[in-house]
């Protein structure tokens, strides 16, 4: 069975009905609709976002429904990318945002969480002037504001 | 690119997997003796020279794709294959280098990768969402960098950020934490204690006074209101009067989500029910503090707190303390041998995790927790002990059966009672002192909880070997493994070895009080000693690349005629692995005992660890830099005189020599963001320059690669061609129709060259550890001429953004 999607620019995307259900948004959409050819419209996604998509829901038809993580422990989270997912998020910076927006919308947990891991990747282990660089992003603090929240900082690392 | 060359499974010969049953034949041995290669051992028994961290690479091979690939290559060659001239092949090294096979196995790990690259020309700007969304992956230390990138990020990301206020009876402690107060989140408090100097007791009377400044503070009450508020809180909880209230709406710390108590001595009316009413919101307590007097009235607690979800208590010392019910309950006189129907108890708290440690508690505070709890989601309870109708001094047989019976019903008991009121449990662990886990109770939990991934395991009675075979179900679904041993833990080794080698899902193991003995780590047969004594390190080098070579070569040959044993062996070489099965670890604590060599080979060996992200080991000695010598104290002549027997290696006096850098080793722990060692012992003299392998080497934008190719094998390549004439004729004379495999991957050649030229660039511009995050060293003692000041500063400078510390502390917990 296929499920046609539509994209914010009006483009049509013929997917499996296993395919779109990685999807929990649609999952619940057709649950709610039941059997029906009607297309279901994604206002919040384009269509280069959505070819990205469809790409990696058709990679991933076959992966196990993710179990949540089993411990509650901030400090215990995967940091884990398989090679493929690591090729599929090598794209520019704006597409990469927009993958992980479009992953939000369309509640796909598991590229949401490889989305955000790419991300996390380039921040980990940088100074604060680092990310600046990584991100192109002007320092508008004061520089007593800065000293305040880096005080602020050392006292939580202060015992 | 590389290519894959992949004859059909029928054509191999089949592997020889070398196990330590006693069934290992001898010649598999002595087969293995050859293909097996010293490189990967030796390193810990080195001792380099210098050590020129530019380009330690092409010296030391601590590398993820080095010999590993010449074991595939070995086993997996076609049993059809041509045979090459075993004589000459073994006797010299004329037609050296060999052509090398270049099939190569599949990976039996799944390739993980740390990072995308991400060079696009143009750089737009991260949408708040998008940020907010990732915020959720980064560790404490990464968020305190981000918040301090721009106003934007800083709203965004303050609210990942935990505050936490610390509150210690020194002077001064009580401003700095009243100035921060209201943004604060998690409040610790270190009773007559400064966690700084952990070994100092303060005295009660300094206690005292900061306390009641403290108290006074936060409820805005007197001293004497605390004490009258304090006094009725073991009284019915209801009549809270209307003053009361008045007070409690002023003092209602709202933010505050977590309280963690610390320290000597804590009194439950002192210094928790003091804050009821103003704490009204915490979600967690934690109780580490050493307590010897007034039992902890339990229902109490969670009716003083009612948002209160997590309860955690442990108690360091081995004296335990008491677990009341804190209301009329405790006055009802039951005889304990008298199993009541649980009682139908109308209160209902939302307690979800309950993890408690070194308690004296009767069954049915247990049997009450249950029943009132039913969102509990983790009931982890260990080294309790349960008071028995047989008193415990009672030490004849008979009393001990009873005992046994007794202690059997009650924790079946309660076992039922969990499964039928706790719906949500995932992680179920009753534990009671001087127990150790057996395959009865793990198999008991199975039944109740069938998908129960968490477990706890404690070692603590008499040395046994679980028998994990029976409860291999359980263990190859396990996710987390708490495991604690006693402090002779090492005769339990050999089980946590074997639990970890039929985990295969194993993400966390919390290991903290788990004693490991590098010992019981599996390792192929000895080695044969090389028969001539070297006299310089140059010699030793060169010897053992010949003796690899050959054994390599030798092994190649006799595995190309090699006959398939019977296949019974084989059917238990793949029942029963022997070694470590956890390749998607996350997490690893463990304290180890050995030598820390042997573990760190054993990891790179089997190719454990590439998906850790969190390392916490206590180790007996933490070997880098400067190994000093101090010849003119008798006690430096002794320390000398140890190091020279136990390295094998002559120390000359006035020669100074050097430590082998034991986290090299580490290398390919390629996803590491936490490190933290903690060891009684830093023998050597750590300068800036041995910390300098840490230094991030790629600049901003350039990203971590994944290694495809095997550089051991590419040089090795790359020297063939240089090579003799004569070894080139003896290549290609022998070169028969079966070789095919091998001209098809010949003709790539030029451009895998070009690939590996880049990738060796890429190799050395890559950083040690390159997601590291947090790196912690605690130590005992040090070498008193290694300057911590220094250190911190200097890796500050070649690691900025990295959370570094080189502290010494009295203990190491």
């Amino acid at each position: 069975m296929t499920v046609i999607l539509v994209s914010s620019d009006n483009q049509d995307f013929k997917v499996d009905k296993e395919v779109a259900e990685r999807s929990i948004l649609i999952k619940n959409m057709l649950e709610d609709v039941g059997e029906s050819d009607s297309p279901i419209p994604l206002p919040n996604v384009t269509s280069a976002v959505l070819t990205k998509v469809i790409e990696y829901c058709e990679h991933h038809r076959n992966d196990p429904v993710q179990v949540p993580e089993e411990t509650d422990d901030p400090r215990k989270r995967s940091n884990d990318i398989e090679e493929w997912d690591m090729k599929f998020m090598q794209v520019d910076q704006e597409m990469l945002f927009e993958i992980i927006l479009a992953a939000n919308y369309l509640d796909i947990k598991p590229l949401l969480d490889v989305g955000c891991k790419t991300v996390a990747n380039i921040i980990k282990g940088k100074t604060p002037e680092e990310i600046r660089k990584a991100f192109n992003i002007v320092n508008d603090f004061t520089p007593e504001e800065e000293a305040q929240i880096k005080k602020e900082n050392e006292w939580a690392e202060d015992r | 690119m590389l290519s894959f060359v992949s004859p059909s499974p029928t054509s191999f010969g089949l592997s020889v997997r070398p196990h330590n049953s006693v069934s290992t034949s001898q010649s598999e041995q002595d087969k293995y003796q050859q293909i097996y290669n010293r490189d990967e051992e030796i390193y810990g028994d080195c001792v380099y020279d210098s050590h020129n961290y530019d380009d330690y690479e092409s010296e030391d091979d601590y590398m993820i794709d080095t010999e590993k690939d010449y074991w595939h290559d070995v086993r997996f060659v076609p049993t059809s294959s041509h045979r090459t001239n075993s004589s000459s092949s073994s006797s010299s090294l004329t037609n050296w280098p060999f052509k090398p096979i270049l099939i190569r196995k599949r990976r039996l790990i799944e390739t993980k990768v740390i990072q995308p690259l991400l060079d696009s020309p143009e750089i737009s700007e991260i949408p708040a969402e998008v940020l907010e969304l990732v915020c959720g992956h980064l560790s404490q230390t990464t968020l305190r960098s981000v918040n301090r990138v721009c106003r934007a990020w800083y709203k965004i990301s303050e609210r990942f950020v935990h505050h936490t206020g610390i509150w210690k009876p020194v002077d001064g402690a009580l401003q700095v934490l009243l100035e921060r107060w209201s943004r604060l989140d998690t409040l610790e408090l270190w009773l007559n204690q400064d966690p700084r100097a952990p070994t100092q007791t303060i005295k009660t009377a300094d206690q005292e006074y900061y306390w009641a400044a403290f108290v006074e503070a936060i409820t805005g009450s007197t001293t004497s209101d605390q004490d009258a508020q304090g006094g009725d809180a073991n009284a019915d909880n209801d009549n809270d009067n209307s003053e009361s209230n008045a007070k409690v709406s002023l003092q209602l710390h709202r933010t505050i989500r977590h309280l963690m108590l610390g320290g000597r001595f804590l009194s439950y009316n002192d210094h928790v029910s003091v804050f009821r009413g103003h704490l009204q919101f915490i979600q967690s307590l934690t109780i580490t503090t050493q307590k010897r007097d007034d039992p902890i009235p339990l229902f109490t607690l969670l009716a003083d707190f009612p948002a209160l979800k997590s309860f955690t208590f442990s108690i360091p010392s081995t004296a335990f303390t008491n677990l009341c019910h804190g209301d009329n309950q405790d006055y009802f006189d039951v005889p304990a041998n008298l199993i009541d129907p649980s009682k139908n108890f109308m209160e209902e708290y939302r307690l979800e995790r309950f993890c408690i440690s070194g308690v004296m508690v009767d069954r049915r505070i247990l049997e009450r927790l249950v029943v009132t709890c039913p969102d509990l989601r983790v009931f982890n309870v260990k080294d309790i002990s349960i008071q028995m109708s047989t008193p415990l001094e009672d030490f004849s047989e008979e009393a001990d059966a009873i005992r046994e019976v007794e202690e059997n019903n009650s924790r079946q008991r309660l076992a039922d009672l969990v499964a039928k009121h706790c719906p949500k449990m995932e992680w179920y662990s009753f534990h009671r002192t001087a127990r150790s886990t057996d395959e009865h109770h793990l198999k008991m939990v199975a039944s109740k909880f069938q998908d129960q991934k968490m477990h706890s395991m404690v070692f603590d009675g008499a040395p046994y070997i679980l028998d994990t075979l029976a409860i291999q179900d359980q263990l190859s679904k396990m996710t987390v493994l708490q495991v604690q041993t006693n402090v002779w833990g090492d005769q339990h080794s050999e089980t946590l070895d074997s639990i970890l080698c039929m985990a295969p899902k194993l993400l966390h193991l919390l290991g903290s009080e788990a004693y490991f003995d590098t010992k019981s780590l599996w390792r192929p047969p000895a080695l044969v000693k090389p028969k001539h004594p070297f006299t310089t390190l140059g010699d030793l080098k060169r010897r053992e690349r010949k003796e690899k070579r050959r054994a390599q070569q030798e092994a190649r040959s006799r595995h190309r005629h090699h006959v398939p044993p019977a296949s019974e062996t084989l059917i238990d070489d793949t029942a029963i692995p022997i070694t470590w099965k956890v390749y998607n670890l996350k997490s690893l604590e463990l304290n180890l005992t050995g030598s820390v060599a042997d573990f760190t080979g054993y990891i790179n060996r089997y190719r454990l660890f590439r998906n850790l992200s969190m390392l916490n080991l206590n180790i007996s000695s933490l070997k880098i830099g400067q190994r000093m010598t101090f010849p003119s104290t008798r006690g430096g002549a002794l320390a000398a005189a140890a190091a020279t027997t136990s390295s094998g290696i002559e120390l000359q006096p006035g020669q100074l020599l050097r430590y082998p850098n034991e986290l090299l080793a580490l290398r390919s722990l390629r996803c590491l963001e936490e490190c933290t060692l903690r060891t009684p012992d830093i023998p050597g003299r750590i300068v800036p320059k041995d910390l300098w392998f840490l230094k991030r080497k790629e600049d901003f934008q350039s990203v971590s690669f994944f290694p495809i190719r095997n550089r051991e094998k590419r040089r090795k390549t790359k020297r063939a061609k240089h090579t003799s004439p004569k070894a080139k004729t003896t290549t290609t004379t022998t070169k028969t129709a079966t070789d095919v495999l091998e001209k098809v991957v010949s003709q790539d050649e030029d451009e895998e060259e070009k690939e590996e030229d880049e990738e060796e660039k890429r190799w050395k511009n890559e950083t040690f550890w390159p997601v590291l995050n947090v790196f912690h060293i605690y130590y005992v003692k040090k070498s008193p001429t290694t300057i911590t000041s220094d250190l911190t500063e200097a890796f500050g400078r070649f690691r900025p953004g990295v959370e570094f510390r080189f502290q010494g502390s009295a203990t190491l917990s």
